[in-house]
């Protein structure tokens, strides 16, 4: 199975809409409860502005302006707190509105041989087809879309596949990225396209997880 | 399953299900000419197979028509497990569950538990229950509520006459229970999954009436300080029971906290049929010395599965050894089924108790304990 | 370099003070010693004398960006950087879980895989001294906690962890409250209840 070389997973949370970057900030988090207090005390805050803010808080760092807010973590122990975390700001802030929403799963993997590695990519994009007009074609990235989610949801899946820049065992390393990206109707209103994101973080998470956990397995039977 | 089939009119049966101890048990009760009862309800974790609407379905009853009746003895998630999905066929059916002094606050309640994460395992319990209201809001069948000495059911019909009375909640339990209540809607947190502190003090004990015979079923119903609550009150107040029983489901699992000797002195026959069904959570029940002393109250006792043995769940080998070396208490509950069908005649002048053990089902008496 | 976005900061500093209301509060003066010396550090190095100012320019800074306008070039990432990640956790098993009980030193809890395809539950025991003392405040009857075995990197450092996590959610609104009551009310009225 493709997880025998998963060496780091990142998890990020991107919603799109109209913030305040001012107000999401570690004190105000755990004025509302939803940290610890030394971990406001122990924030490594690089700015709070009315145009952006950015605050890592060991387990998560948060980046938001004006019409983007993300949650992005590299501790898998703690997805399941990112997501609470991202669920009570947004339903605190109830006045905020919300326009789409984003689940992004980053697997960085080292296969152990040369060998696989080569084959994964040409099994992906056949390199022969690149042959003779290309000195020794290489894949270097690839983007696929599914443009009509399977679960009848608006929005897409994205996935990239590209080489890893983290220091791994091996230097076959390989990055797979799979946006899970969900677009609200319009239709619904402030309130209710909130709710439904909102709904969707809290009950299609597990969804989402399982989907992307799928995609990967399925990519790697593809090509291995 | 095997040896099943639907019992004719006039034999009444007591059909009692366990899984273990960690995953719920039923009563399925035939009142007569084909008349049928539900209490509580669990289910097979594995597959979601509803063990109650499993059973009535493999021996042929028409759900729809012929279940009049579907208990809820008390909000316990071993206890209502798949209740929702019986009561949604069962359209005939009224649905019961123990009294509430303040519906509209028990209702807020529910509800309050409920919008926090609907798709949350620790609620369950308050799922299934949102899910029971919904449905008979929909339908708009009746609800009916519990308490002492209320007749639940009443069928008279070619000769056979059954009656259904709940012995319990009291008065003051129900009393302290909207109390209760009101001390959760102040504390109510995201965060904690609702329990209410005595929900076996609210349970519902059922008393049977089958022409001659009667049968007890002791819920998980305790041995209250306050003689106005638990078995004191059955005991000293109830008036509505008017003979011993030669059946009785032993409450709480043999729990040494709901035994009392006027409960067999009492209530029940010499040498009553007597059936158990085991718990399992941090403490087993029954303990075995409890075993010895019901063994000695009558010949026949029988439990529907002996408490298994807890090991920690199979997984691939390189997980197993993290967990054990990180946490060695992790024990996975383990599901095991045992049923044990009680059958007797209403017509017969002499009526025994007619019992098939079935699945993992002992007889206590028989065992070397 | 003009002296506008130092202005950005002062007038944010102002407009955080009466935001956060509570200036008596320990919280509030913490943050402020914090929100003072990174203004004092982007004073800094934006002032056209600093030969530091290279050292923060982006230059794949998104030009459209509004702070560019306003003089404000620092170098933070609005586009996922490439960084190396030096710490990092992965997850072999993880599980939802309920306190059922609680003694002296330890808890029980019933644990529910949160992968899980079934309905198969577990139970474990946790020592009270595993738990961070902030989450020990959240422990009760019935309080919701995570709980992850698996590893954790650090600075190429692997070791085993085990580590529980409470459950944080925000209180409850008087909109929740309203939500709640007004469902049981309208539920209240249809029942038929005898």
């Amino acid at each position: 199975m493709i997880k025998d070389y998963l060496h780091i997973r990142n998890l990020s949370i991107v919603i799109l809409g109209d913030f305040n970057p001012v107000i999401i900030q570690p004190f105000w988090l755990l004025e509302k409860k939803l940290i610890r207090e030394l971990e406001a005390i122990d924030a490594n805050v690089e700015v709070i502005h009315n145009e952006i803010s950015k605050f890592d808080l060991k387990w998560v760092t948060i980046e938001i302006t004006k019409e983007r807010c993300q949650f992005r973590t590299s501790m898998e122990s703690h997805f399941e707190l990112v997501r609470d975390l991202a669920i009570n700001i947004f339903e605190i802030l109830k006045e905020t509105p919300l326009k789409s929403l984003g689940i992004n799963h980053e697997f960085h993997f080292a296969l152990p041989h040369d060998e696989q590695y080569y084959n994964f990519g040409n099994n992906l994009v056949p390199l022969k087809n690149w042959d003779g007009f290309l000195n020794d074609p290489k894949l270097l990235n690839l983007e696929i879309v599914e443009a009509e989610r399977k679960d009848g949801l608006n929005g897409l899946l994205r996935i990239k596949i590209q080489p890893s820049d983290q220091d791994l065992p091996t230097n076959n390393k390989i990055l797979i990225s799979i946006n899970d990206h969900f677009t609200i109707d319009k239709n619904k209103g402030e309130t209710g396209r909130k709710s439904e994101m909102i709904n969707i973080l809290k009950c299609r998470w597990g969804d989402s997880f399982e989907r992307v956990d799928n995609i990967i397995e399925e990519i790697w039977n593809k090509v291995k | 399953m095997h040896l099943l089939d639907c019992p004719i009119n006039h034999i009444a049966e007591i059909a009692v299900f366990s899984t273990g101890g960690g995953y719920g048990e039923s009563c399925v009760v035939h009142l007569g000419n084909q008349k049928w009862m539900v209490i509580d309800s669990c289910k097979d974790p594995k597959t979601g197979l509803v063990l109650p609407l499993d059973y009535l379905n493999e021996i042929g009853v028409n759900i729809e028509k012929d279940l009049v009746m579907i208990v809820c003895t008390h909000w316990h998630d071993d206890h209502i497990r798949g209740i929702s999905e019986i009561l949604s066929i069962a359209k005939s059916s009224e649905f019961c569950f123990a009294r509430a002094t303040d519906l509209r606050k028990f209702l807020t309640i529910v509800k309050m538990d409920y919008v926090k994460a609907p798709n949350d395992p620790t609620i369950s319990s308050t799922i299934e229950f949102n899910k029971c209201l919904h449905i008979c809001e929909s339908r708009g069948s009746q609800i009916k509520y519990a308490q002492s000495d209320r007749t639940l059911l009443n069928f008279n019909i070619d000769k056979l006459h059954t009656e259904v009375i709940s012995l319990s909640p009291s008065d003051l339990t129900s009393e302290e229970f909207d109390k209760e209540l009101s001390t959760l809607f102040i504390s109510c947190k995201n965060n904690i999954k609702i329990e209410t502190k005595t929900p076996n003090d609210r349970s519902i004990v059922l008393y049977f009436k089958f022409n001659n015979v009667s049968a007890l079923l002791g819920a998980d119903l305790g041995v209250s300080d306050n003689k106005k609550a638990g078995w004191y009150n059955i005991l000293n107040y109830c008036v509505t029971r008017d003979s011993k029983s030669s059946f009785y489901k032993v409450a709480h699992h043999g729990s040494r906290n709901s035994h009392h000797i006027r409960i067999w002195d009492e209530l029940l026959d010499k040498n009553p049929i007597a059936c158990l069904t085991p718990w399992n959570r941090k403490t087993k029940l029954p303990e075995n010395e409890m075993l010895k002393e019901l063994c000695k109250l009558s010949t026949d006792i029988y439990m529907t599965i002996p408490n298994p043995n807890d090991k920690p769940k199979k997984r691939e080998r390189q997980v197993e050894k993290l967990i054990n070396d990180l946490n060695k208490s992790v024990k996975e509950a383990k599901y095991e089924r045992g049923m044990i069908r009680f059958r007797i005649d209403m017509t017969d002048p002499n009526p025994t108790w007619e019992i098939a053990l079935l699945e993992n089902a002992v007889h206590v008496n028989a065992l070397n304990l | 370099m003009s002296m506008e976005s130092t202005t950005i900061n002062e007038k944010y500093l102002a407009e955080f003070s009466s935001y956060f209301e509570k200036e008596s509060s320990s919280i509030h003066n913490e943050y402020l010693k914090i929100l003072n010396s990174r203004v004092k550090f982007y004073k800094e190095i934006l002032s056209e004398n600093s030969s530091d100012l290279e050292k923060v320019v982006d230059k794949d800074f998104n030009p459209d960006n509004e702070l560019v306008s306003k003089g404000f070039h620092l170098k933070f990432p609005l586009q996922r950087s490439i960084l190396k990640i030096t710490k990092y956790s992965t997850s072999l098993q993880k599980w939802i879980g309920h306190v059922l009980d609680i003694d002296e030193f330890s808890f029980t809890a019933r644990i529910d895989e949160l992968n899980r395809t079934n309905d198969i539950y577990e139970t474990a025991e946790f020592n009270k001294s595993e738990i961070s003392s902030e989450d020990l405040k959240l422990l009760e009857i019935g309080a919701i906690f995570y709980w992850n075995v698996g590893y954790s990197v650090e600075n190429g450092q692997k070791k085993k962890e085990s580590i529980v996590m409470f459950k944080r959610d925000r209180e409850w609104s008087e909109d929740d409250f309203n939500l709640a009551i007004d469902q049981a009310n309208d539920l209240y009225s249809k029942l038929k209840v005898s």
